[in-house]
């Protein structure tokens, strides 16, 4: 335990020692507020609510989670600094978790600084504040199943870009899964229980759901076990690539 | 040796993977069945969680329910947000039945297209949609069946009415338990269940009505009916100008043996303008014959207009149609509504037009509640302002002087009460009624009066789409939930008062309308000067001018005289100019709030993440040179 946050305050600590982090989070901010104005029409809409706003958080992620995740486990085999990592007195569990919870507190760190939104909605009228708390429990989960994801992705190769790549696929995949083009290739050899799992595991169902303002305990374990999942996926690759 | 311990590596690192793959899927699957209902609701009005109110329902089911899901499978893979919504509805109905203690069942039906549950699900009356291209139906509704054979049927699950679906699950089951309905004597002025009339055209019956329709038996009274009937148990009266004193007498007789009665009575009816009836109808001096003895007026001859609760809508000015504030059509918000009573406890909005203004009168010794009233920014207006075609509703916005007192719209009135008849029966009165005439009442009158008949129309309460021969109403106010409870609490059925009207309404900016009222009163007043202004002058120029024309030979126009007609031109053009500015103005502060605001949130907090970094790398940069 003690381990894990120790290697997670190093890692974020590592993520401020270059501007690279602000620079992260000055374009998400802009991104995510740009979105929401333009795009979504916030204010034109009329209506008091954060729904034009949390609406492109699915696809801003596909763009910038990855952007977080590439460098996890990548760069860390590629300039062999892992070697270092590795002869420290933690388990890989450890280490796995403690960057992964690195990169999820940044996310929610960046998810955070975007409250002026919060506030600018709740000046023009008079919102529902509980939907907007599920929305951003929701995204935080989102970024956490994200991440996870490409945390385990970076850790199959050594090139950042291919990490990169790699991991918005897969999200990509999973976001979509609730629609024909993912379905349609499962529909042809399996068995229609696992149709129907698959088509739940839509980042997109699950989101959509919880920004409705209701966090069901489906939604919940969903986003958990994915987690969970991938960590694990992630220990086993990199305990694979230690032996090595 | 290490060939084989790494194979051996990679084997259970596969094996291990494998097993985790499966274990993920399959603890969803299991949460999908054995945690479907488990949530945290953190709306504001806890939209996702089973109510009370249908708890009680639940509980007070005394014989078993069939209830038969119907839910195409190729409907959900058409349109994905219908399938979420098939898991939100078999979530709810797997709740109802667990919460029925065994007394509803439910029985999943998936009509694929020539099935025997496809004849099923026609048989019951459920929409079928087109779902592929082929145009094959599919079904998502809700056939629920009680001991007795009575029926009662959700055609379709549509999207628009995700809101309300526990008041649908449970008003289901609610016409189930209770397959006797009251029956509700309507007499009526105005055309609520439509018009036959061919010299008027025929009009269709009014979807308030429909309303009802589920929980009522509606019973058309004549509007001279000198007793009401035995079997009555509810009176509705909708607009009751010009009725007989014997119909009075046989309303009031109604009213003092104990039955109940909801009246909408209107000052100036639009509905009535609308349906064009000859004459115009206002004066309502008759019903106020009864309603002084219960304990109100209504003021005659005048409506409320509060600023505050304009309805912003579009209306012909000049000729061109325009966007502004009506002051005597209101928009009422919660904080209108007693949230202490039944029928108004969980409104979110109730439109009505040109509403009337109920006072107390010192008389008898009842209780009068407000039900809805209007805000503090109010004025009285005379009924004649507005009983026009085409009202002013510019001058009435900008001649809006606060009286600073709040009027009562609707109230419900209890306690004893004594006939208006004192001793005296109308002569032409049915004899069974003065036989057993009735000086006083027998128990404790429970009475409801809205002075407003107008927003039973729909067209203050919801949009109608056409659905082959049904009129479908999805509502965007509360007025049709405000008739329903009414008649709910006069009829004693208080269960499903709970469930209504829990939908959200709009939540619009606040800010920006302040604003944009602002503006408006400003702009409109400036408006209105220039135009008069430009109009007097143009007037002053073209007086001038004719007589230049008009002049054959000789008298021509003084020097002096065209340089006026130059300087009148000239400020005609600098007027209009400063119209197009006042125009202008109206827009420039709310555009000036939408650039403020997206710099804000764009801009603003990378700016200032980027100074904060300069600075810290500021920082830094000193203490290491202090180090060095």
């Amino acid at each position: 335990m003690r381990n894990i946050r120790i290697i997670a305050k190093r890692e974020l600590k590592s993520y401020f020692a270059t501007p690279v982090a602000f620079v992260f989070i000055v374009i998400f901010l802009a991104l995510t507020g740009a979105f929401a104005f333009y795009m979504g029409g916030f204010f034109t809409r009329g209506q008091a609510d954060l729904e034009p706003f949390f609406a492109y958080h699915p696809w801003l992620y596909l763009l910038f989670i990855p952007a977080i995740s590439m460098r996890l486990w990548a760069e860390e085999r590629k300039s062999g600094t892992i070697e270092n990592l590795m002869t420290l007195p933690i388990s890989t569990s450890e280490a796995v978790i403690g960057k992964f919870l690195a990169a999820w507190l940044f996310s929610g760190i960046s998810l955070a600084l975007t409250f002026p939104i919060w506030i600018t909605v709740n000046v023009l009228g008079e919102p529902d504040n509980g939907v907007i708390l599920a929305s951003y429990a929701g995204s935080l989960l989102m970024a956490g199943a994200f991440l996870s994801i490409g945390s385990c992705l970076s850790a199959l190769t050594k090139n950042q870009v291919i990490a990169f790549i790699s991991a918005a696929t897969v999200c990509f995949l999973f976001t979509m899964s609730g629609l024909d083009l993912v379905l349609n290739f499962f529909r042809l050899w399996a068995p229609d229980i696992l149709v129907d799992t698959v088509a739940s595991f839509s980042f997109l169902t699950h989101f959509n759901a919880v920004t409705k303002g209701v966090i069901e305990a489906n939604d919940l374990v969903f986003f958990m076990s994915l987690i969970v999942f991938w960590l694990f996926a992630n220990i086993v690759v990199v305990e694979l690539r230690k032996a090595r | 040796m290490n060939v084989i311990s790494r194979i051996d590596n990679h084997v259970r690192a596969y094996l291990g993977l494998l097993l985790a793959a499966v274990a993920f899927i399959s603890i969803n699957i299991f949460s999908g069945e054995a945690l479907n209902g488990v949530r945290v609701d953190l709306t504001e009005r806890s939209l996702f969680t089973i109510s009370n109110s249908t708890k009680k329902v639940l509980t007070s089911i005394d014989e078993p329910i069939l209830m038969r899901f119907f839910f195409s499978k190729s409907v959900g893979e058409s349109n994905p947000d219908l399938a979420t919504h098939f898991e939100r509805v078999h979530g709810l109905l797997k709740q109802y039945v667990a919460l029925s203690d065994g007394k509803i069942r439910l029985e999943l039906h998936q009509p694929s297209p020539y099935s025997t549950d496809e004849d099923k699900a026609l048989a019951y009356g459920l929409s079928g949609v087109a779902t592929t291209a082929a145009g094959e139906p599919g079904y998502f509704g809700l056939a629920a069946l009680n001991s007795t054979d009575d029926q009662a049927v959700i055609p379709f699950f549509s999207l628009e009415r995700e809101s309300f679906l526990e008041y649908d699950l449970t008003k289901v089951v609610h016409t189930l338990v209770n397959p006797v309905k009251k029956i509700v004597g309507v007499i009526s002025t105005l055309p609520v269940h439509g018009r036959h009339a061919p010299p008027y055209g025929t009009t269709p019956r009014w979807p308030i009505m429909g309303q009802l329709d589920t929980l009522f038996d509606i019973h058309a009274l004549n509007a001279e009916i000198r007793v009401i009937p035995d079997d009555v148990d509810l009176l509705l009266l909708i607009q009751p100008t010009r009725l007989t004193r014997e119909t009075l007498y046989a309303v009031e007789q109604f009213v003092l043996r104990g039955g109940r009665v909801l009246i909408f009575a209107d000052p100036f009816s639009e509905a009535q303008s609308i349906t064009a009836r000859s004459g115009r109808e206002h004066g309502n001096d008759n019903i106020n014959l009864l309603l002084s003895r219960w304990g109100v007026v209504m003021t005659p001859d005048k409506v409320a207009a509060d600023i505050d609760a304009a309805r912003r809508i579009n209306m012909p000015v000049n000729g061109r149609l325009q966007v502004l504030d009506y002051v005597v059509w209101l928009s009422l918000r919660p904080k209108h509504f007693n949230r202490k009573d039944l029928v108004t406890a969980e409104m979110s909005r109730i439109n009505v037009a040109t509403p009337g203004i109920l006072e107390l009168t010192r008389l008898p010794k009842t209780t009068v509640t407000p039900l809805m009233t209007t805000g503090e920014r109010t004025m009285k207006i005379p009924v004649s302002k507005v009983a026009v075609a085409n009202p002013d509703a510019i001058a009435l916005f900008r001649d809006f002087k606060s009286e600073n007192k709040p009027h009562m719209i609707a109230a419900r009135i209890t306690g004893n009460v004594r006939s208006a008849f004192a001793d005296t029966p109308p002569p032409g009165a049915a004899p069974q009624l003065k036989k057993n005439h009735l000086v006083r009442s027998e128990k404790p009158i429970d009475v409801i009066v809205v002075a407003d008949a107008d927003m039973l129309h729909e067209k203050f309460w919801a949009d109608i789409r056409v659905e082959g021969d049904q009129r479908v109403p999805t509502p965007f106010a509360n007025n049709a939930d405000f008739l329903v409870n009414a008649l709910d609490t006069l009829a004693g059925g208080e269960e499903l008062l709970g469930l209504r009207a829990r939908r959200e309404s709009s939540r619009p900016f606040e800010l920006v309308n302040e604003i944009r009222r602002k503006a408006e009163r400003r702009y409109r007043s400036k408006e209105r000067d220039l135009i008069d202004r430009i109009n007097q002058t143009q007037d002053e120029v073209d007086a001038l001018v004719a007589r230049e024309g008009a002049s054959v030979g000789g008298d021509v126009l003084s020097t002096k005289e065209r340089t006026r007609i130059d300087s009148l031109r000239r400020e005609i053009v600098s007027m209009r100019r400063e119209l197009r500015g006042v125009q202008h103005a109206l827009r420039e502060d709310i555009e000036q709030l939408d650039a403020t605001l997206k710099f804000l949130n764009i801009g603003a907090m990378p700016i200032l993440l980027a100074l904060l970094s300069l600075v810290g790398i500021l920082v830094l940069r000193v203490r290491r040179k202090a180090v060095a």
